[in-house]
């Protein structure tokens, strides 16, 4: 826990420049709207975070701190527009004054510059569920039931945990369908080659054995060893190459069976003779 | 990141580290990705998790 002595916010939000004494006290701001209570609360979330809650999360597209974060008549020079806040940290007894500027959010100033005192203001500024503002109270009332524990993820500045959550599920649901689609194409490849090697499993010396001798038969060097980069083709030069189209080779092939027809005919009518002589002598036997 | 959310993301990184099959160096690259306080893309998770190309001949 930390405690806020004072605050002095220059040209940040609607704020030109305000000096505010906080005792270490508790504190409530009042006055009319538009008079820039809101603007301290940004101011004093940004000096502690460096982030503004409110120009960012849902029906925020478009707004950023480095733009809208300085005043209005500030935001070609957010140099001009810094909070300084000094602090009390009760768990060390010690005070510290911290500075940030618009123009380098994630580099404060911290004075003094104590490991304990840097690490306290750094987990502070990793939560920046410490503020909470009216628009957020309102959306949590007038939420719908269903969307509530979702409206409670997003005042606790939890949005990023559903969002991990979505890109987790959505790279889940990818992985699974790539390592289906990789198991099929494997045990597919697998089943091929094996089916072509004639090999009873996939084990390396069954496959070494089994392409060795299909390489040799090729006159193709023998491999020394299979690896899971090993090219079992290496060294056939027309492996992947389509022969060519013979016109005369295929005129021959189409008139093939024309011959075997010719040849074949006396053979099939002789047999059909054959056959009828034989029932023809099966007849008498059967009729008596 | 706020508690919760780191909380969360522990436990997870603890989870994961309780399966055999999980490559150390994984988890390492994982927690990198999660504390960088980015919002983390689907992509992200996969070239994390996506294999190097490779055999299975053993």
């Amino acid at each position: 826990m930390i405690k806020l002595e004072s605050a002095h916010i220059e040209e940040v939000r609607g704020i030109r420049s305000l000096d505010i004494d906080f005792h270490k006290g508790t504190f409530a701001i009042s006055g009319p709207n538009g008079s820039g209570k809101s603007g301290v609360i940004d101011a004093i979330e940004f000096g502690l975070t460096g982030q503004i809650g409110r120009l960012t999360g849902r029906g925020t597209k478009g707004l950023s701190v480095s733009e809208h974060g300085p005043h209005v008549d500030k935001t070609k020079f957010p140099d001009a527009a810094f909070v300084e806040l000094r602090l009390y940290l009760p768990s060390l007894g010690k005070s510290a004054t911290i500075t940030r500027k618009v123009s380098s959010p994630n580099k404060p100033k911290i004075v003094p510059g104590d490991v304990d005192v840097k690490a306290v203001l750094a987990e502070v500024a990793d939560h920046p569920e410490i503020t909470l503002s009216r628009r957020e109270i309102l959306r949590f009332i007038l939420v719908e039931p269903t969307k509530r524990s979702e409206e409670i993820q997003t005042i606790l500045k939890l949005d990023d945990v559903g969002q991990t959550r979505s890109a987790l599920n959505a790279a889940h649901n990818k992985l699974q369908v790539t390592q289906r689609t990789g198991a099929a194409q494997v045990q597919s490849t697998r089943d091929a080659l094996q089916l072509h090697l004639q090999i009873p499993t996939l084990r390396a010396e069954d496959l070494w054995e089994a392409v060795n001798k299909r390489r040799k038969l090729l006159a193709l060097p023998e491999m020394a060893e299979l690896t899971a980069d090993s090219k079992l083709d290496a060294g056939l030069a027309s492996a992947a190459k389509v022969p060519e189209f013979n016109k005369q080779s295929a005129l021959r092939d189409l008139n093939a069976p024309e011959r075997v027809n010719d040849f074949a005919a006396p053979g099939v009518m002789n047999l059909l003779c054959r056959a009828a002589v034989f029932e023809r002598s099966l007849s008498p036997s059967m009729a008596g | 990141m706020s508690t919760v959310h780191k909380q969360i993301a522990e436990k997870f990184l603890a989870r994961l580290a309780e399966f055999k099959e999980m490559d150390a160096e994984k988890i390492e690259q994982l927690r990198a990705l999660l504390a960088e306080n980015k919002k983390v893309k689907a992509e992200d998770f996969l070239k994390i998790f996506s294999l190097p190309a490779g055999g299975d001949i053993k």
